[in-house]
C-alpha cells in the first residue's frame, strides 16, 4: 500500500477497510499509532503492509466520529505516546461493520465459486 | 477534542511513533540507532502528505486549504517586497492607465445620458452639400423653419419625435447674474422624459409662433439658489435679460440638459427675438442655422432607419428652396461628440497607447514571475522530494499570483478613479456633467486583465517549476526539464520585445512633445499682456442703439481720463472667442462668376488694431469718417483671407459683400490665432463697427488692471444698476486656448517616463535572471582564467545585441505609427529627426545602464564556492 500511486482509488475501497482493522485491533485494548501499525502487520501475517503514516488520517477520522478516544500516556520504553481506545459507540460500529464485511466476503466467494485452476 | 488539536501536538505524536518504531527495529533487527531511525522514517511514508491531511481535516476541507495557501502567499510575498512591488506596480501602471482612458471615454462617448430610456435618444445633424453655405451660423445645424418642416415629416416610423435646442447665456434677476440657459422647442421635456420637481414642461401653444411662450422652466440648482427652493415657485416671475418670464416648472435634480456643460434653465425657442430685444431675426430665416436637433427613436428602430427616413424628408425642404441640398446623419446621443476624423483618431490613439502599455507591463510581469519561479527551484525540489503533492504546490504558486493580481486590480481601479478626476480638475473645463466614476465594467476589466495576466504568466512558470526532475532541481542545475526553448533564446526574445515597445512609446512621446512645443510657440498674433475685454451686454438688457451709444461714450470718456489706461477700443467679438461666422460674396477678378465663401467677420473700431497691437502688413486702417460715409465701406482683412481668396491678384482694392453691404479692402492685417485644437489661422474680415448694442470694450493697461476694471463696472452700474460688466482677461483666455497642447505635453512626458520605467525594469529583471541562471557557467569560465571584466562583458553582450534589435524594431513601429497618426502631430513631421534620434539615444543610454548593473554581479561570483556547491 504505497502512498504514491493512485491515492483516490485506494482511499475509496480501503478507507472503510482500514477503519475496520483499526477498530478491531483496539478491541483487544488501548494502543498507540505505532503499535496499531505493527499489530496489523503481524496479525495479517505480513500480508498487509501499511505505510505507517497512512494510519493517521484514519485515526483522525475515527476520533472525529467519536468511535475512538485518545490520551497521552507513557509507552513501554518510557517514551511518551498517544494512546487510542475504543468507545462504546465504536464498539457498536465495529460489530455492525464487521458483520457487513463478512457478509460481503461470503457473497463474493459464492460468486467466484471454488478456487480457479491455473491454465 | 480532535478539532482543537494543535499541529504541534500532532507532530509530537508522529515523533513518538517514529521513535517507537526505531526502538523496535533496533531491538528486533539489531540495527544501529541511525539505521533504525532511517528505516522507521521510510516505513512511515510521506510525512508531508500526512501533515497536509491533518491540516485539511482540522480546518474544514478545501476552504481551509485555500486559507492556508493565502496565508502562506502573503507571508512569502511580504518577504520579497521588491518583487511584489515590481509586479503590482507594473500591472497597475498599465491597467490603471488603460482603465483611466476608458473611464474618460466611457463618460463622454459610451454611456447614454442619465435619462429614462436614453438608449433611444439620437443626435441629428445636417451637412450642406450645395446651396450653402448658410447666411449665419451660430454653432448649430438647423434653422427654425428647418425644424418646423422636419417635425411634421419626421414623425414617420423610425423616429418618434424630434426637438431642437441651443445654448444661450442670459442675465437673470434685477441685479444681474449670468447663467447658461437653453432655448428649446416645446416637446423638449416630454421627448426626453424629464420628470419635474414642480410644475410642468412647455405646452404646444407656447411654441406656436415667434414671441409665444413667455415662460421658463428652472433647473434644480437655479430653483434652490434663486428661489430658495420655494415649493410655490410655479407662477412666480423671473427677469431674464430684463424680460419677465413666468416660471412654469422646475426640473428634477439630476437633469441639466444634454450637453457636457450644465444648463440651468430652459426657455421656449420662440422667445429668442424677445430675449435679444428685437434685434434678431434668426427665427424667421431658413438659412440661419443656430439649433441642434435631438430625436427619439421608436422602439425597435435603429439610427440607420431613422437616417434613411429623414433623408427622404429633406427632399421636401429642398423643394422649398431650390438649389439646396443637405445630408442628414443620425447617431446615438452622448455627452461627447466624435464628429470629426481627428477626434476619432485621438480616441483610437489613446486606447492603442493604453493597450500597448498594458502589453508591455504583462511582458514584464511574466519575466518577473518566471525569474522568481526559477530561483525557487531548490525550495520546490525539496518540497516535492519530501512528498508534497505537485498539485498542491501549483495551487500554492497560483495563489501567490492571484494575490498579486487582486492587489494590482484594486490599485488599478483606484488609479482609474483618481486620474480622470485629476485631469478634470487641472483642466479649464468647468461645470461639466460627465460621470467620471469608473463603473463596474471598468473594475471587471481591471481585475480581469490582472487575473488573466498573472494566471497565464504565473501558471506557466508554476507548471515548469514543479515539473522538475528532482535530482537536477536539488542540485540546482540549469537545465529546464521538458521544455525545449533554450533559456538564452527566451531571454533575448524578452529583451527585444520590451525594448521595442519602450522605444516605440518613447519616440511617440518625443513627437508629441515636439508638437506641443510647436503649438505653444505659436504667436497669438496680438499682444495679450494686460489686455482686458469688458462686456456690458447691453443688448441683453433691451438697450436700443441710442442708449447704448450714450453708455459707451460715457465709459470711454472716463476710461480715457483714467491713469494707467494705454489704449481703448470697441469690438463686436473678442479675439479667441470664436465670433460670428458669415457667408460673404466675393467679387471675382475679371468677370468670373461671383463666389460665395465662409469667413469670420468682426466689427471693430479703428483703434482696435493699435490697442490689440495687430500690425497692418499692407495698406492702412479705415478712419472713422470714411467708415461712416463710405460706400462701399472700408474693411481690413487678415492675411490668410487675402491669400485664400485673392491669391494671385492684389487683395487691396478688392470688393466683397457681407452683411448686406458692399465693402472694399483697404488694408491687410496679420493673422491672429483661432481657438481651435490646432490653433490655425482663420480668415477674418474686420468691418467698421456700427452698432454699439453688442459692442465690447477692449482695454490695455500699463500694469495690473484690477482697480480699473472694478471702477469701470462701478461706473456702468451707476449709469444703470442692471448692467453686469463681464471682464475677460485675454491672457487667461490664451492660457485656456493653449490647454490642449499643454495636455499633450503632459501626456507625452508621462508616456516617456512610463516607457523608460518599464524598459528598465524589464531589462534589469531579465539580465539579472540570466546572470543567476548562468552562475555555473560563469564560475567555470572564471576558473579557466576569464577576468572579472571579461565576464561582465560576456553577460552584457547578449543583452546588448538583443537591445539593439529591439531599438531597431521600435523605430520601425514608431515610424509606422506616426505616419498613421500624423494628423495629431500639429504639423510636426512624422519622421522628425530630432524626436527620433533623441529618443533612440535616451533608450540606448538607459538600456546600457540596465544591462550593466546586473551584469556587474556576475563579477562577484566566487568560482570556488559555486563549483563546490554541486
Amino acid at each position: 500500500m504505497s502512498t504514491r500511486r493512485a491515492p483516490a482509488e485506494r482511499d475509496a475501497l480501503l478507507q472503510g477497510t482500514l477503519d475496520l482493522l483499526i477498530l478491531r485491533i483496539l478491541l483487544s485494548g488501548h494502543e498507540h499509532g505505532q503499535g496499531i501499525a505493527r499489530a496489523i502487520q503481524r496479525t495479517s501475517g505480513d500480508a498487509l503492509l501499511v505505510d505507517h503514516g497512512s494510519l493517521y488520517p484514519a485515526l483522525q477520522r475515527l476520533e472525529a466520529k467519536r468511535w475512538i478516544s485518545a490520551e497521552w500516556g507513557t509507552s513501554e520504553n518510557n517514551r511518551r505516546a498517544r494512546y487510542y481506545a475504543l468507545t462504546a459507540l465504536g464498539r457498536k460500529q465495529l460489530k455492525a461493520e464487521a458483520g457487513r464485511w463478512r457478509r460481503l466476503a461470503q457473497a463474493v466467494s459464492l460468486v467466484l465459486g471454488p478456487e480457479l485452476a491455473e491454465d | 477534542m480532535p478539532h482543537r488539536r494543535s499541529e504541534e501536538d500532532f507532530r509530537r505524536e508522529i515523533e513518538a511513533h517514529i521513535d517507537l518504531e526505531a526502538h523496535v527495529l533496533e531491538r528486533e533487527c539489531g540495527l544501529s540507532p541511525e539505521d533504525a531511525r532511517r528505516l522507521a522514517v521510510r516505513r512511515f511514508g510521506s510525512l508531508a502528505a500526512v501533515q497536509d491531511t491533518f491540516r485539511d481535516a482540522r480546518r474544514g476541507g478545501w476552504f481551509g486549504r485555500y486559507a492556508q495557501h493565502l496565508a502562506h502567499a502573503l507571508r512569502s510575498l511580504r518577504r520579497q517586497p521588491a518583487f511584489s512591488l515590481a509586479v503590482v506596480g507594473t500591472l497597475t501602471t498599465g491597467i490603471g492607465l488603460l482603465a483611466s482612458f476608458f473611464t474618460f471615454f466611457n463618460g463622454f462617448l459610451i454611456q447614454p445620458l442619465p435619462l429614462p430610456e436614453a438608449r433611444h435618444l439620437v443626435h441629428i445633424d445636417q451637412q450642406w452639400v450645395a446651396g450653402g453655405p448658410v447666411e449665419a451660423s451660430d454653432g448649430g445645424w438647423f434653422s427654425w423653419p428647418d425644424y418646423l418642416a422636419l417635425r411634421e415629416r419626421a414623425q414617420a416610423h423610425a423616429l418618434e419625435s424630434v426637438a431642437v435646442h441651443a445654448p444661450m447665456t442670459v442675465v437673470i434677476g434685477g441685479v444681474g447674474e449670468e447663467i447658461r440657459g437653453e432655448l428649446v422647442s416645446c416637446e423638449w421635456f416630454s421627448m426626453l422624459r424629464v420628470r419635474f420637481r414642480a410644475g410642468r414642461g412647455f405646452r404646444e401653444d407656447e411654441c406656436s409662433h415667434p414671441g409665444a411662450g413667455a415662460v421658463v422652466v428652472l433647473g434644480h440648482r437655479t430653483w434652490r439658489r434663486h428661489f430658495d427652493a420655494d415649493p410655490r415657485v410655479v407662477g412666480r416671475t423671473l427677469l431674464v435679460n430684463n424680460r419677465p418670464l413666468t416660471v412654469v416648472g422646475v426640473s428634477e435634480e439630476r437633469f441639466a440638459g444634454v450637453d457636457v456643460q450644465r444648463t440651468e434653465l430652459w426657455i421656449p425657442a420662440t422667445q429668442r427675438t424677445a430675449l435679444r430685444h428685437g434685434a434678431d431675426s434668426m427665427l424667421a430665416r431658413p438659412l440661419a442655422t443656430w439649433l441642434r436637433m435631438v430625436g427619439r427613436l421608436a422602439p425597435g428602430s435603429t439610427s440607420e432607419q431613422a437616417q434613411a427616413e429623414l433623408q427622404f424628408a429633406t427632399r421636401a425642404l429642398e423643394d422649398a428652396s431650390p438649389g439646396r441640398e443637405t445630408r442628414l446623419s443620425v447617431r446615438a446621443l452622448r455627452f461627447g461628440e466624435l464628429d470629426d476624423a481627428d477626434g476619432r483618431l485621438l480616441v483610437i490613439a489613446m486606447l492603442a497607447l493604453g493597450v500597448l502599455v498594458v502589453v508591455m507591463g504583462c511582458a514584464n510581469v511574466m519575466n518577473l514571475l518566471l525569474a522568481r519561479a526559477i530561483t525557487r527551484r531548490r525550495e520546490i525540489g525539496i518540497r516535492l522530494a519530501i512528498g508534497a503533492s505537485r498539485a498542491r504546490l501549483v495551487e500554492q504558486l497560483l495563489t501567490e499570483s492571484a494575490v498579486l493580481a487582486i492587489l494590482a486590480g484594486i490599485a488599478s481601479y483606484g488609479v482609474a478613479h483618481a486620474v480622470p478626476r485629476i485631469v478634470y480638475a487641472v483642466s479649464p473645463l468647468a461645470n461639466m456633467q460627465v460621470d467620471l466614476e469608473p463603473d463596474a465594467l471598468v473594475l471587471a476589466f481591471a481585475l480581469g486583465v490582472a487575473v488573466v495576466t498573472t494566471a497565464l504568466f504565473g501558471l506557466i512558470p508554476a507548471m515548469q517549476a514543479t515539473a522538475l526532475e528532482l535530482s537536477s532541481a536539488i542540485r540546482g542545475a540549469t537545465t529546464v526539464a521538458g521544455r525545449t526553448i533554450r533559456p538564452s533564446r527566451l531571454r533575448s526574445a524578452m529583451i527585444v520585445s520590451q525594448v521595442s515597445g519602450s522605444t516605440l512609446l518613447l519616440i511617440l512621446a518625443g513627437l508629441f512633445a515636439r508638437a506641443a512645443v510647436t503649438v505653444a510657440g505659436v504667436e497669438p498674433g496680438f499682444d495679450p499682456r494686460n489686455l482686458l475685454a469688458l462686456s456690458p451686454e447691453l443688448s441683453r438688457l433691451g438697450y436700443g442703439e441710442e442708449r447704448a451709444r450714450a453708455v459707451h461714450e460715457q465709459l470711454a470718456e472716463r476710461l480715457a481720463r483714467t491713469p494707467g489706461v494705454i489704449g481703448v477700443a470697441r469690438v463686436e467679438s473678442v479675439p479667441l472667442s470664436g465670433g460670428m461666422g458669415q457667408s460673404i460674396a466675393v467679387e471675382p477678378p475679371r468677370g468670373e462668376a461671383e463666389r460665395r465663401t465662409f469667413v469670420m467677420t468682426n466689427a471693430v473700431s479703428a483703434t482696435a488694431f493699435s490697442t490689440l497691437r495687430i500690425p497692418i502688413l499692407r495698406g492702412r486702417i479705415f478712419t472713422e469718417s470714411e467708415a461712416r460715409a463710405g460706400d462701399p465701406r472700408p474693411a481690413v482683412i487678415s492675411a490668410s483671407m487675402a491669400r485664400s481668396l485673392w491669391a494671385d491678384s492684389d487683395a487691396l482694392g478688392a470688393h466683397f459683400d457681407a452683411r448686406d453691404r458692399e465693402y472694399v479692402v483697404v488694408g491687410i492685417a496679420r493673422d491672429i490665432m483661432a481657438p481651435t485644437l490646432d490653433v490655425t489661422r482663420m480668415p477674418v474680415a474686420y468691418l467698421p463697427l456700427d452698432s454699439l448694442k453688442r459692442a465690447r470694450i477692449l482695454l490695455r493697461t500699463a500694469g495690473p488692471s484690477g482697480a480699473i476694471t472694478d471702477a469701470a463696472a462701478e461706473w456702468a452700474r451707476t449709469l444703470d444698476p442692471s448692467i453686469v460688466m463681464r471682464v475677460d482677461d485675454l491672457e487667461a483666455r490664451l492660457d485656456r486656448a493653449l490647454f490642449p497642447p499643454r495636455l499633450f505635453t503632459a501626456v507625452a512626458g508621462t508616456m516617456a517616463a512610463l516607457a523608460l520605467f518599464l524598459a528598465l525594469v524589464g531589462i534589469y529583471g531579465v539580465v539579472s535572471f540570466g546572470v543567476r541562471q548562468r552562475r555555473r557557467e560563469i564560475a567555470v569560465r572564471m576558473a579557466l582564467g576569464a577576468t572579472r571584466a571579461g565576464v561582465v562583458v560576456l553577460m552584457m553582450r547578449q543583452g546588448s545585441s538583443a537591445a539593439g534589435v529591439g531599438i531597431a524594431l521600435g523605430v520601425l513601429l514608431a515610424a509606422g505609427a506616426s505616419t498613421v497618426f500624423r494628423a495629431l502631430l500639429f504639423g510636426v513631421q512624422p519622421l522628425d529627426p530630432v524626436a527620433f534620434l533623441g529618443m533612440i539615444g535616451a533608450m540606448a543610454a538607459a538600456g546600457g545602464i540596465a544591462l550593466y548593473l546586473p551584469s556587474r554581479r556576475a563579477a562577484g561570483v566566487d568560482p570556488a564556492k559555486e563549483l563546490r556547491a554541486e
